[in-house]
């Protein structure tokens, strides 16, 4: 009986699913493609532009995707025939999506994708003809660039990638847990400084509130951070050595070690998880790259006011506080039927004031393509970031960034770390130690050697 | 299956002859050809590409992929994890199971039916669900296990960053899944022991842990035996838990054979190496299904 | 069916005596029990209650243990993220993988269990061989095989119904199960009715099948079960998202801007909530499909 009446019970919840879901679909489904006409009746002049047409496809993730969906009006003002369909797809499907993609010849992918700066040469190497040759179209704009990260995207002689965003890191720091532990956020220089900062703060709101949050088994995000400010990112030398034993790579692992033991780490899993830190107030940091500030801004609006930004800490007085996390490119898949239109939403994304503007106001892009700069918003001050201009602060950062290597084997990289800095602050092994094995682990799967 | 050998009244002729043996075939062709375009040829293609070296592709045929594994202290390590998963995780769900099952079948139960399935359910539960809600519960700073364990007053549990942790919640999360599954088909088994023999076993004195070990045990070996095979095959393919749940973490204290085929494959895109580790999995579960086969029929001699 | 009338018959043989033993062992016994069901279910209850937070909610800590208030919210916004399609997308994939694999598999097996032939053995071992190979490998080679084939397609059979369907429909385990139940078959009833002058087909057809009704039906809905679970495979060959499937489409919103935890965990539920609805009307069939591969082996 019990069981029967369990059964009709669903079969009701089921249909009443199914019959609001009727109604609520035909809704939805229609500005989903209005968005994209609104420029279709725009009689455009250049008659270049209008004789472009088709449809493309672009994939993305997270506010990266969104940002380009901002885009889109006002390229459709300039190309009013060609109809772009941004879709946000997660972020690792992306890279599985790809994989699969380039190894069936580039079918199924889109016209253009997102990949990030420091995963380009993986596929790159892999699949060296997997994206199209934009060196004829781009190569005009090689100086307007960032040189560090134009240096990423040509391979070989050859362009396979625009540069998209850059990202110069902050600490981005809950003022009012600050005010509340009376720490002064301009006092904090070093990292010591911002551990004694974290343990006033974790002792006046009770332990409730930890330092930074850090996804210790499968992320080393702050390891990577942490060496880029100290010029040895990532984990191989230019000669293609292995160098993740240098005593500067110790360093940052200590520096980690500390924080952990003293209680000031979060463990927290997956970007979920970063971002469920966030929002809950769970933490009083989060060192990231400028792109975070449109994750905090979106996720977390009730905050808003609370949050602002400073230069990480560096590891002595007066030592270097610039450093990169993250940033991306966006590559045109070889197989895409229409290379011109996906160049042309490219070019009007990457390469003009316009289309890294809107990214960079509404979501916290940072351009790679200097020309940008120019524009007022980075000197203006940002209401949600406790009223400051902290656009500025990341502009002057950008130039003194260290330069970083990356190498085909960057991922496996990332994986050997991520299993170091486990063993260290979960398991107590010394950073030196858990560095060495990380080294002969990644000298076992790539065959390189280890650098001195 | 005499009914090869039953002449039909009209077959005569070498024509109807000819159609006769064909028809086990034609009954086969729908299932033989889907099998062979969409599972044996893209097995035999990527065993193919194993014998072609990842890091030196000009050598043609090669047997460096498989150099290559035998020294790969990452493929080492994920056979020791997914073997000593194996060696635990296999006979803790199949006694729970038993031990179910046993309770299940005794006459002091009642809702027997309503029971069965509700130790059935998990079972059905897609696996990205088990692993979402899972993870919820095990959350280190905001789960509900957690909660609970510090409200007993202990202290949390590290569940995804101590090694120890992270391979029992493994176990927890595959045995919470797969045990009602087990128990079903023992239950079966158990119900089809004729009573008899319990009966007179009872008269001649035997207990309950007598009857169980002397009876019981015998009468399901070949059930267990079933089981026991194809929870091996499970486990030493074991993806999906340890990928969504624990992520492989910590320090690769889970990682598994298969999960480290998907990052060979996926993410630092190796396909003739990843295709080497897939073909040393399946020897691997063939060696070990052997094995298990061979433990069952010397039992048997004896 | 055969298990539930053993048991009861045991059930009724087995009380007189048992009954007199002391009520502790009883207690002991459901409590166990008890506790057993209490951990199977617990999950999913919680699965339904964070389905019903806001997504706020479902991190707050102490966690929630009674439902929320935002069920309908999060249902509404899963409907605007594609939910309603990938629903149909699902339904659509699983219930013609359930009656081809039914079709396909029966045919095979009657034909390993009532037929000598040669080669017999070699391909079924061949079938079961099969089920050693991780499916991840093939996920490569078979993703180039969908992009090549333009087969009654204007492009290729990516992110096509036909590519994640065709995969699993020789499927071993139907195969070996359809070949367990039709042993049970009595060859005079095939005979009989060849001599009645029946084709193969028709004693295939007229004959056979309908006997097998309940193990038909046990495979149709494992098959229905595996497609509308199956994750990994519609992930890499659907790359439209108006073709995903529903645990595509959930997985989603993991990696989205906007992670909204209540949709998450909703759109997880109403996974979930069919399965166990085919899984209490049909759960007859779903025990003696977990059997027929066990014991009648």
């Amino acid at each position: 009986m019990v069981r029967k009446m369990g059964a009709m019970l669903l079969v009701v919840l089921l249909s009443t699913m199914l019959l609001s879901a009727c109604g609520t679909d035909e809704a939805t489904s229609t500005p989903a493609s209005g968005a994209t006409d609104s420029g279709a009746t725009n009689t455009n002049s250049s008659s270049n532009a209008s004789e472009l047409s088709g449809e493309i496809t672009v994939w993305g993730w997270n506010v990266a995707a969104e940002g380009l969906k901002a885009t889109v009006e006002d390229f459709n003002k300039k190309y009013p025939n060609v109809k772009v369909n941004v879709e946000d797809v997660g972020r690792l499907d992306v890279y599985d999506k790809l994989t699969a993609g380039l190894q069936g010849g580039g079918a199924g992918l889109p016209d253009v994708v997102q990949v990030e700066s420091d995963r380009m040469d993986v596929y790159t190497s892999a699949f060296p003809d997997g994206f199209a040759d934009l060196t004829d179209k781009a190569g005009k704009y090689k100086d307007q660039f960032d040189p560090s990260k134009w240096a990423q995207s040509e391979i070989n002689g050859k362009i396979r990638s625009i540069p998209w965003d850059s990202g110069p890191t902050g600490l981005w720091y809950r003022t009012d847990y600050f005010e509340q532990a009376g720490v002064d956020p301009k006092s904090i220089e070093t990292w010591d400084d911002l551990i004694a900062a974290g343990e006033k703060i974790n002792a006046a709101t009770g332990g409730k509130v930890k330092l930074l949050p850090v996804d210790i088994v499968a992320d080393d995000a702050g390891f990577r951070m942490m060496t880029s400010e100290l010029g040895v990112c990532c984990y191989f030398t230019p000669e293609g050595k292995i160098n993740v034993t240098n005593k500067e790579s110790v360093m940052a692992m200590t520096k980690l070690k500390e924080m952990y033991d003293k209680g000031l780490i979060a463990n927290i899993s997956g970007w979920d998880g970063v971002v469920g830190a966030t929002k809950n107030g769970d933490v009083a940091t989060v060192p990231f790259g400028v792109w975070y500030s449109g994750t905090i801004m979106d996720q977390a609006p009730d905050l808003s006011g609370k949050w602002d930004v400073m230069l990480l800490p560096a590891f002595e007085k007066g030592g270097n506080r610039a450093a990169n996390l993250g940033g991306s490119t966006l590559a045109i898949p070889a197989s895409s039927k229409n290379i011109d239109a996906a160049w042309a939403f490219v070019e009007h994304a990457l390469a003009s004031k316009e289309g890294q503007n809107i990214m960079m106001e509404k979501f916290g892009l940072w351009p790679s393509f200097i020309p940008a700069y120019e524009a007022d918003l980075y000197s203006q001050p940002v209401a949600y970031f406790n009223n400051q201009p902290i656009w500025k602060m990341f502009a002057d950062e950008v130039s003194k960034i260290p330069s970083a290597t990356y190498t085909k084997d960057y991922a496996k990289g990332q994986a050997a770390i991520a299993e170091a800095q486990t063993k260290v602050l979960t398991q107590g092994m010394a950073p030196e130690q858990a560095l060495k094995e990380a080294a002969d682990s990644l000298a076992n799967q790539t065959g390189r050697e280890i650098a001195q | 299956m005499r009914s090869d050998v039953v002449e039909p009244r009209r077959s005569s002729g070498r024509w109807l002859q000819w159609r006769r043996k064909s028809t086990p075939y034609l009954f086969l062709l729908p299932a033989l050809l889907i099998f062979a375009i969409f599972m044996l040829y893209p097995i035999i293609s990527s065993l193919w590409l194993s014998f072609h070296s990842q890091l030196n592709p000009e050598t043609g045929l090669s047997l460096d992929n498989y150099r290559r594994l035998w020294n790969d202290r990452l493929f080492r390590k994920a056979l020791i994890n997914t073997v000593f998963l194996l060696l635990y995780q296999v006979p803790l769900q199949l006694s729970l199971a038993m031990i179910l099952a046993v309770l299940l079948n005794s006459a002091l139960v009642k809702f027997r039916g309503a029971l069965r399935l509700v130790y059935f359910l998990p079972a059905i539960t897609a696996l990205f669900a088990v692993a979402l809600i899972f993870r919820l519960l095990l959350d280190e700073e905001r789960g509900l296990i957690n909660y609970v364990i510090e409200n007993l007053g202990f202290a949390p549990v590290h569940w995804m960053t101590d090694a120890w942790a992270a391979k029992f919640s493994l176990v927890m999360a595959i045995t919470w899944r797969w045990t009602g599954y087990n128990m079903v088909i023992y239950l079966a088994g158990l119900q089809s022991i004729p009573y008899d023999l319990y009966e007179a076993a009872e008269l001649d004195g035997a207990d309950a842990f007598d009857r169980f070990t002397r009876i019981t045990l015998p009468l399901m070996k070949p059930t267990i035996l079933l089981t026991t095979v194809l929870s091996t095959i499970g486990t030493l393919q074991i993806f999906d838990e340890p990928f969504l749940l624990t992520r492989n973490g910590p320090a690769n204290e889970t990682l598994s054979m298969a999960t480290l085929l998907y990052r060979t494959a996926f993410q630092t895109i190796e396909p003739n190496y990843a295709s080497a580790i897939a073909y040393a999995m399946v020897l691997i579960i063939v060696v070990f299904s052997l094995i298990q086969f061979r433990v069952a029929q010397r039992g048997e001699d004896s | 069916m055969a298990v539930h009338e053993s048991s009861r018959s045991a059930a009724k043989v087995q009380t007189r005596p048992v009954a007199r033993r002391n009520l502790g062992r009883k207690f002991v016994l459901y409590t166990f029990l008890a506790l057993g069901s209490f951990i199977s279910l617990f999950p999913f209850y919680y699965m339904f209650v964070q389905a019903s937070q806001p997504s706020s909610e479902v991190l707050r800590f102490p966690p929630h243990l009674w439902f929320g208030s935002a069920a309908w919210t999060n249902i509404v916004g899963l409907w605007n993220n594609g939910f309603g399609r990938a629903f149909l997308n699902s339904v659509i994939i699983a219930f013609v993988s359930a009656v081809l694999s039914v079709f396909i598999a029966s045919m095979a097996g009657y034909a390993f269990a009532k037929f000598r032939f040669w080669g017999r053995s070699a391909i079924f071992g061949l079938f079961l061989l099969v089920l050693m190979v991780p499916y991840l490998v093939t996920a490569v080679p078979l993703y180039k095989m969908m992009a090549s084939i333009t087969l009654f397609s204007k492009d290729n059979w990516l992110s096509t119904y036909q590519a994640v369907i065709l995969p699993a429909l020789a499927n071993p385990f139907g195969i070996f199960l359809m070949r367990q139940s039709m042993h049970s078959l009595p060859d005079d009833l095939l005979d009989a009715a060849r001599i009645d002058g029946a084709n193969e087909w028709r004693v295939f057809w007229n004959v056979a099948l309908p006997t097998m009704r309940p193990t038909l039906a046990a495979l149709g809905i494992y098959s229905f079960m595996f497609q509308w679970n199956s994750f990994f495979w519609p992930l890499i060959v659907m790359r439209e998202k108006s073709m995903e499937t529903l645990p595509v489409r959930i997985n989603a919103l993991v990696g989205m801007s906007i992670i909204d935890y209540g949709q998450l965990m909703m759109g997880t539920a109403l996974t979930t909530l069919p399965i166990m609805m085919i899984f209490l009307f049909f759960q007859r069939q779903f025990i003696s499909g977990a059997l027929a591969g066990a014991v009648k082996g």
